[in-house]
């Protein structure tokens, strides 16, 4: 039985993907090297474009949305010397994005609240009472800007270990090439 | 060992309170944007009017336009006018674009150039 819990928007995947990339990266290597966030989110929208057929597009956006995935593993892992995976999936109309890592205590408990929220209330509002209240705006951002769904599971420790968060966006491909 | 360098740069322009932005601004936190911007809060709190121009800036993450969005708050409170300038080319700028204007409606950010 699974004891997953499952918090936002966390769009279940099709089948089998078009295409796909995944990379493990450890937490340590991108606190001491902040560029390798981007030099993975760089190399995983680079691997995916030639799904698409507005490359350049497609390219900046699906960096911009695994930086701020891979950004956010580094900020937010409860032990850095842990790997992290972190993945895109492209199904056609639906591109999905992830990262999985164990997360610190105050990570979870911050998703369990801001999940929901973009969830069900307007992305506008949320990024505008976040960045009001000077809480973290990656996650809002996503949903604002790229019309994304976010959610995650939480997977429940192991004795004495962390929490295991996969943190999922999914955004259409029209979105992904802004057409 | 030398520093890698950046791989973004601030620069004034030609006129005052004008400012040229370039390059992958994905800083790590809320201190490294606050050096890479003092210069530009630094003008606003002397000037009447600033603009930045982020066409080149290749990316922006969200620490950056948290960062960002300081200064036009800042910028608001010193009764300054900011101008941005952006490129309808580049995704992150137009999404910006939109986002400033629910935000900041007395701010312009011009996304044609």
């Amino acid at each position: 039985m699974s004891n997953l819990t499952v918090l936002g928007a966390f769009h279940e995947a099709p089948a089998q993907p078009l295409s796909a990339i995944e990379m493990e990266v450890v937490p340590i290597d991108l606190v001491t090297e902040w560029r390798r966030c981007g030099m993975i989110a760089d190399f995983m929208a680079d691997y995916m474009v030639y799904g698409f057929e507005r490359r350049e597009t497609a390219r900046s956006v699906l960096s911009t949305v695994m930086n701020e995935l891979v950004e956010n593993a580094a900020k937010f892992s409860a032990d850095a010397r842990t790997p992290a995976r972190a993945s895109i999936r492209n199904h056609g109309e639906v591109v999905l994005l992830e990262i999985r890592n164990e997360a610190s205590d105050k990570h979870v408990a911050s998703l369990k609240e801001l999940l929901p929220v973009l969830a069900h209330d307007d992305a506008t509002a949320v990024f505008r009472q976040r960045l009001q209240d000077r809480r973290g705006l990656g996650l809002a951002l996503l949903a604002r800007d790229y019309r994304a769904t976010v959610g995650a599971t939480v997977e429940p420790a192991d004795a004495g270990g962390k929490a295991t968060v996969c943190l999922r966006v999914a955004m259409s491909a029209a979105e992904v090439e802004q057409r | 060992m030398k520093a890698p360098r950046p791989d973004y740069s601030v620069d004034a322009g030609q006129s005052p309170g004008t400012w040229l932005l370039r390059g992958v601004m994905r800083l790590e936190s809320p201190e490294a944007y606050a050096r890479a911007f003092e210069p530009i809060v630094a003008s606003l709190t002397k000037l009447p009017a600033i603009s930045l121009d982020l066409s080149q800036v290749v990316f922006l993450n969200s620490s950056g336009i948290r960062a960002l969005a300081d200064v036009l708050l800042l910028a608001r409170e010193k009764r300054c006018q900011v101008t941005l300038f952006g490129s309808a080319a580049v995704p992150w700028q137009k999404k910006l674009a939109s986002s400033l204007t629910a935000l900041f409606p007395e701010f312009v950010m011009r996304v044609d150039r």
